[in-house]
């Protein structure tokens, strides 16, 4: 009896334990089960996430184009949630104009249309936090028929709002006639979506704006002027210097630079020009108010289009890539540049060195002249017949004019070695003094001529100087020769003095003052150009010269450590030369330095 | 006005405005998931059990995991209004 009690007991027992057994193994089967159903959501969502996001991706690319992101968006909703209407709001720049679509899954009434955009209208003034007064709606539905009759209103929504770089750019709105559908957590997945995607193109934008900022500065700092219109021929961009140089307002239309360049250059057939044909045209040379410019018209063109092109044409087989084939598949034009190069200086310089020219040979065929018909005169078939004292006349002009025109082929020579950059300035330790004394008593006889007083006013004790004693002497020649010849009585004097600056010795300080012509304040900085007398007009003085004298003395000057200037009050009271030369450094004096240490200097290129 | 009548008025303001930008159910439910808050279907807050400044900061998190800058936008408009209630965490204030 107690064994069957036992029996049964455990017999109740294990089917208790097995049937509890059962209900824990089935609980724990059905959580396994939730969670591997919760995972798969998860999943599925994560996919449809990153579907929708590299779809954005791929179709975005570089456009920044916020209606992009919307229309991806709004196309994958079926994916997620049964809905009437998803719709989407596209705000323009300046906010006020909005494109409104509505694209109806549904039957709806127009009235739940209208809500929904009253919804969305809403939702954007409280994201701008002003009321919209005044705001252009542009309206578009499509999808399924709108029903007069249907009269279910909005049972629930949604609004997902898309910002970039901080800027409301579009809402989508997602509305149903079913109560409550969208309160789940599917609803965040388009949240997390719409983030993403903005962060992406907030952050493309903030490169793109980056290197437009890099693009218009480089632009803008160029020194030439330059325009880019797009392919229908709307102005894309002006520097300031296009603006400058036709003498227009900052910021122009293309109207503007049309009318600057009216009569000068037909701009729009240039263009045209451009825009049919690849590469740049040949640059032109045109006269636009007072200046001359080289244009560059050229075309911008789309390389992706190119490609693409290309890559079609490779699809048929039985095209080859033929010349042919690669001209019609051409790059797509997508803009034109133009830009405008101010040559009005190269061309002054090319009129000068035209001149000089003309001048140069003028001033060697004169001597010449003066040579032929002195010795014509000499009577070459019977010189014995002559006066020794005739002869002697005719020889001293030969040998004076010859001497001219010896000058002039140094100065030329000169010129020619500063702009090949072999022009040796070699210097040394030496008296400055003492050179001025010798060039001062060389010029005597002549200044005597003229009846023009000459002196040298040398500081006593003045210390040694570092110069090339040869050039230097073509320095004082030139300034004592200028002076002389530009003088018709009075005195020059040459000075030497320490330069004092702060108190301290800094250099020697010569100078040849005449009372000659003087020089007007204008023409001042034009003395030492290459072609400084033909621009200066100095030469009306009606004095042979090359007119170079004055560019070669400043070179010397700069190329031993020196600077020079002019100084006159005007036409008629005289001018002053002066420039500078640098003391002998203690190592030169006392003989320390070896062969290198003497300056070298080839003088750099005019 | 309390600070605690404070609290339950910005709540509140918060709640309305993000179901009118984001729409009732997905602000609502988004309020809902701070425990601490009673909130009605009007978005009314009614109690707020513990920490009102936590309550806040949560919620403020949940908005702006949603629509990030713009909620931050709002709170920060919304907190002019109550001086007397500090920013949420992040500095939104």
């Amino acid at each position: 009896m107690e064994l069957t009690l036992g029996l049964a007991i455990i017999t109740v027992c294990g089917t208790v334990a097995g049937i509890a057994g059962y209900f824990l193994m089935r609980r724990k089967f059905e959580r396994e089960l939730e969670l591997n159903r919760k995972k798969q959501e998860e999943l599925a969502q994560k996919a449809y996430e990153m579907a929708v996001l590299k779809e954005i991706g791929d179709r975005i690319g570089y456009s920044l184009d916020a209606q992009k992101i919307v229309e991806i968006i709004t196309r994958s909703l079926g994916q997620l949630f049964s809905f009437s209407t998803a719709s989407s709001m596209i705000f323009d720049g300046e906010y006020d104009k909005i494109i409104f679509e509505c694209n109806v899954r549904e039957t709806v009434s127009p009235q739940f249309i209208a809500d929904v955009k009253v919804k969305m209208l809403a939702a954007f003034s409280e994201m701008l936090q002003e009321p919209l007064v005044d705001i252009d709606v542009d309206e578009s539905v499509v999808g399924e028929l709108v029903d007069e009759n249907d009269k279910y209103p909005i049972a629930s929504f949604f609004n997902l709002p898309i910002v970039i770089s901080g800027r409301a750019v579009g809402i989508i709105n997602v509305a149903s006639k079913i109560p409550g559908v969208y309160e789940s957590e599917e609803t965040e997945v388009l949240y997390r979506i719409a983030s993403q995607a903005s962060q992406a193109v907030s952050k493309l934008q903030e490169v793109l704006e980056n290197e437009k900022s890099r693009l218009s500065q480089a632009v803008e700092s160029l020194s030439d002027g330059l325009l880019m219109v797009n392919s229908k021929y709307q102005l894309i961009l002006a520097n300031r210097r296009l603006s400058h140089l036709l003498g227009i307002i900052e910021n122009p239309k293309i109207f503007d630079i049309v009318n600057a360049l009216s009569g000068s250059f037909d701009l729009r057939t240039k263009m045209e020009e451009a825009y049919a044909r690849e590469g740049t045209l040949p640059p032109l040379e045109v006269a636009i108010r007072d200046k001359v410019f080289q244009v560059f018209v050229s075309r911008v063109s789309d390389k992706k289009s190119g490609k693409q092109s290309l890559r079609s044409s490779s699809l048929d087989p039985s095209a080859s890539l033929r010349a042919d084939t690669l001209e019609t598949a051409g790059l797509k034009p997508v803009a034109i540049v133009v830009l405008f190069h101010d040559i009005t200086d190269a061309k002054n310089l090319e009129r000068l060195r035209q001149d000089f020219t003309a001048m140069m040979v003028h001033e060697l065929r004169a001597p010449l002249t003066s040579i032929k018909s002195s010795v014509a005169m000499i009577n070459p078939a019977d010189p014995a017949k002559m006066p020794p004292a005739v002869v002697g006349k005719y020889l001293k002009t030969i040998d004076s004019t010859s001497q001219t025109m010896l000058e002039l082929v140094n100065d030329l020579l000169d010129v020619a070695k500063l702009e090949a950059g072999k022009f040796d300035i070699i210097c040394d330790s030496g008296d400055i003094a003492e050179v001025i004394s010798d060039r001062v008593e060389g010029f005597r006889p002549i200044a005597i001529e003229k009846h023009i007083e000459i002196n040298a006013v040398i500081e006593p004790g003045l210390p040694r100087a570092w110069f090339d004693k040869v050039r230097i002497k073509q320095v004082l020649n030139n300034l004592l020769s200028n002076a002389i010849k530009y003088s018709d009585s009075g005195e020059v004097t040459v000075g030497a003095k320490k330069q004092i600056v702060n108190g301290a010795p800094i250099d020697i300080l010569v100078s040849v003052k005449d009372t000659g012509i003087g020089i007007e304040e204008d023409q001042i900085e034009k003395l030492f150009s290459r072609f400084g007398q033909l621009e200066s007009g100095r030469r009306n003085a009606g004095l042979k010269s090359s007119g170079l004298g004055l560019f070669i003395t400043k070179k010397i000057v700069e190329a031993s450590g020196g600077k020079i200037w002019v100084e006159s009050q005007g036409a008629g009271t005289g001018s002053t030369f002066n420039f500078t030369v640098p003391f002998a450094e203690a190592s030169h004096i006392e003989g320390t330095h070896d062969i290198k240490s003497f300056t070298t200097e080839k003088v750099a290129q005019a | 006005m309390s600070v605690e009548e404070d609290y339950l008025s910005l709540l509140t303001d918060l709640i309305k405005k993000q179901m009118v930008m984001l729409g009732p159910g997905v602000a609502i439910s988004k309020a809902r998931k701070v425990s601490s808050l009673t909130v009605s279907q009007e978005g009314q807050v009614t109690a707020i059990a513990g920490d009102p400044q936590a309550a806040l900061d949560q919620l403020a998190r949940e908005y702006m995991n949603l629509s990030g800058q713009i909620a931050q936008a709002t709170l920060a408009s919304l907190l002019e209004k109550y001086p007397n209630i500090k920013g949420i965490a992040s500095g939104s204030k």
